[in-house]
């Protein structure tokens, strides 16, 4: 069913058509040259692939992933011995057993005062003379 | 790419030229020395200049000289003989090896004859000093260091 607005619109239109004239261009060769030399450079505007940025997330993956494993190898073997916590007690050194071979002979120990050495003192050795050479 | 592999390189000889180094592990300096009392006090020889204060403070004596000294690799489950002189010698066993210190059994001996045999924990630049015979006038001192 046709709206009643078409119907108005019908005459009108048959009118224009048959008095309306298009002029033609002056210059047809030259608008066609220029329309196809704009359909060439949007071809080949859209023929160019976007170029990669030189930092894009692919390349910088690896050696993320190189650093983040020497940062944890690092902390592994490097952290443990040199920085991790210590008590007092594991820069002093420790006498835990000491035995005398020679009857005569009693072995004690202590520590040495504001130092982590230790003393092992063995008390009746037997006197070696001057003349006798120990070197 | 190249750069990847460039890095790897780098990081891979910075990791090689580390652990081996540091899984060389300690050694063990040993010295003999002898302590008298002198008037004017001798020079301390450069070696005991670290333990001169404490050697005073232990024994007593002012002027000390360094009679032998030895230095071994310390290596858990080896043992070592150190002869800082011809009349003395210690064997030194490591029995176990911690982060801050190695535990030994440590036997002094005079010339075939075992003196005294010991166990003890050896931390780093911690000694053990041991107190020998007496030597003409003065006092045999071993001193067992890890470094």
């Amino acid at each position: 069913m046709k709206n009643s607005d078409d119907l108005q619109w019908n005459p009108t239109r048959q009118l224009l058509r048959e008095h309306l004239v298009v002029s033609p261009p002056e210059h047809p060769d030259f608008i066609n040259s220029q329309v196809l030399a704009a359909i060439r450079r949007e071809a080949a505007l859209a023929s160019v692939v976007p170029a990669k940025p030189t930092w894009s997330l692919g390349r910088l993956l690896w050696p993320g992933f190189a650093t983040l494993a020497a940062a944890v190898l690092l902390s592994v073997f490097l952290l443990p011995r040199d920085f991790a916590g210590r008590g007092s007690g594991a820069f002093i050194s420790q006498v835990l057993t000491a035995q005398a071979m020679d009857p005569k002979t009693s072995v004690t120990s202590f520590q040495v005062p504001d130092e982590g050495g230790v003393v092992l003192w063995i008390d009746g050795a037997d006197y070696i003379p001057a003349t006798h050479r120990v070197q | 790419m190249k750069r990847s592999v460039l890095f790897a390189v780098i990081l891979g000889a910075f990791l090689l030229g580390t652990f081996p180094a540091r899984a060389a592990g300690d050694r063990i300096w040993t010295a003999l020395v002898l302590g008298t009392n002198e008037k004017p006090p001798a020079e301390v020889p450069e070696k005991l200049e670290n333990y001169a204060p404490a050697l005073r403070k232990i024994f007593g004596y002012n002027s000390f000289y360094l009679l032998g000294q030895k230095k071994r690799d310390l290596v858990k489950g080896n043992e070592a003989w150190l002869m800082p002189t011809k009349e003395f010698f210690l064997g030194v066993d490591c029995l176990a090896r911690e982060k801050t210190y190695y535990k030994l059994r440590i036997e002094l001996y005079r010339r075939e004859n075992l003196l005294v045999t010991t166990e003890a924990k050896l931390a780093r630049d911690a000694p053990l000093y041991i107190r020998g015979p007496l030597w003409g006038g003065g006092q045999l001192i071993f001193l067992l260091v890890v470094r």
